[in-house]
């Protein structure tokens, strides 16, 4: 489906094998992290490897990846499973549009938008937790603006490197 | 691209969204340690199957209302018949006891037949061939005890044998091990009515001498100490010769298989 026109631009489709070693590697960081980071200096590695494999694919594809990866997160921190996979599907299934939406170039403002939707993420988990009257892990909001800045900071820096990498930078130059 | 094609991705984000919010309605618990799907779900089909039962009882009865139309004047009459009846018993009694209160000497008969009761519901029954109980929904708190009678307007019941403070098991008269002792309404012949584990009661220690007609009411004569004086209990089906007593059948007064709600006895004086 294409909702938007594609203004030209062509999509490039992340290799399978790439895809499981960036799965392996956040899980494996973000749980190595969550051990000696306080939480205002947390870099949500999972909801990267989301944002970076949604941005690649199709709403589709990316819904599926965010649902995935967000159940492997509830797992690997012990919330409700189904919490972050709720977050991370609706993410992942509207991060592929916002792809197609922004032509314009944005420089260091691709690390806001990053951090924004990483603040949207963790806005729909506590929401999600509010409606539920459940309690969450006791962080204050300032942890979390901090936490999102971090993964924001974190995805543009990541973003740059796996670009020269992997990709032609003209993928995400259009930014 | 066909509209099926464009609503696949919706169509996907749909489910995944579903199946999250399922995969979390089973582990949330509510306050009161239901599941948030049990929760949802009693929240969701109460009002459906409530709206379901109310459509289905409204066309119900509106076919029963026009079927039994027909049947409608011969009760009518009946009933007319039987309220007059009823009313001539009234001013006679009413006479009665004014003729009780007059004299002092009959104080003890109108104390005979006074006692208040509880009403209760049956909540649970027993399975038929392992024993004749039942639960009802009042219990110690209510001011039930050990061997307090259960009535309907029928007739005996059964009595208490274990209370809760909020239900109580009730022994049937059918039951094998139950009895209580009883007056033959006419020939005021007095015995004792023993429940035989089937449907039917026994009517034992009545001599082999005495003529007992089928269709007799047997009522509680209160030398138990348990069942208040003059409650039915029963009829004669029928009586035959044994070695020193007759062996009489006994239909109790009340359908003992259907009784839903019933009367406990909670103050005798």
């Amino acid at each position: 489906m294409r909702v938007f026109p594609e203004q030209g631009k062509e999509k490039k489709q992340v290799p399978l094998g790439g895809a499981v070693a960036l799965f392996l590697l956040c899980s494996l960081v973000e749980v190595l992290e969550g051990k000696v980071l306080p939480p205002a200096l947390h870099v949500h590695c999972l909801f990267i490897a989301v944002f970076y494999l949604a941005w690649y694919t199709t709403p589709l594809k990316g819904a599926l990846a965010g649902s995935l990866l967000g159940l492997v997160e509830d797992y690997l921190f012990g919330f409700y499973l189904g919490l972050n996979g709720l977050s991370k599907t609706l993410i992942g299934f509207f991060v592929p549009y916002l792809s197609r939406w922004t032509s314009a170039e944005l420089g260091s403002l691709r690390l806001l938008l990053i951090a924004g939707i990483a603040l949207l993420d963790r806005g729909i988990v506590y929401g999600m937790l509010y409606l539920l009257t459940q309690r969450g892990p006791e962080t204050s909001i300032l942890a979390i603006l901090s936490s999102a800045f971090v993964t924001g900071l974190a995805g543009e820096v990541f973003f740059r490197l796996y670009d020269e990498f992997r990709f032609p930078p003209s993928n995400f130059r259009r930014l | 691209m066909t509209e099926a094609g464009r609503n696949k991705p919706l169509l996907g984000l749909s489910l995944l969204i579903l199946f999250n919010l399922l995969l979390i309605s089973v582990q949330v618990r509510s306050e009161d340690g239901r599941t948030l799907l049990r929760s949802w779900g009693l929240m969701i089909f109460t009002p459906v199957s409530g709206a379901a039962d109310f459509v289905i009882d409204g066309i119900g009865g509106t076919i029963n209302y026009f079927g039994s139309l027909r049947t409608f004047h011969e009760e009518n009459r009946r009933l007319s018949e039987e309220n007059r009846l009823l009313k001539t018993e009234l001013h006679r009694l009413r006479a009665l006891d004014r003729a009780f209160d007059r004299d002092a000497r009959f104080a003890f008969i109108r104390e005979l037949y006074a006692f208040d009761t509880v009403l209760a519901g049956v909540i649970w029954r027993s399975f038929p061939a392992y024993n004749q109980t039942l639960v009802v929904s009042v219990g110690e708190r209510h001011g039930v005890r050990k061997d307090s009678a259960v009535i309907t307007a029928d007739g005996v019941v059964g009595r208490v044998t274990t209370m809760t403070p909020l239900s109580s098991e009730v022994q049937l008269l059918n039951d094998a091990n139950a009895a209580a002792a009883v007056t033959l309404q006419d020939s005021r012949l007095q015995g004792i009515a023993q429940g035989t584990g089937g449907s039917l009661l026994v009517l034992n220690f009545i001599p082999n001498t005495e003529v007992v007609p089928e269709g007799e009411l047997l009522v509680t004569s209160g030398g138990d100490r348990i069942y208040p004086r003059g409650l039915p209990v029963g009829t004669v089906l029928s009586s035959r010769r044994g070695a020193v007593y007759q062996r009489i059948s006994v239909k109790p007064a009340v359908d003992l298989n259907r009784v839903e709600e019933v009367a406990v006895v909670i103050g005798v004086p």
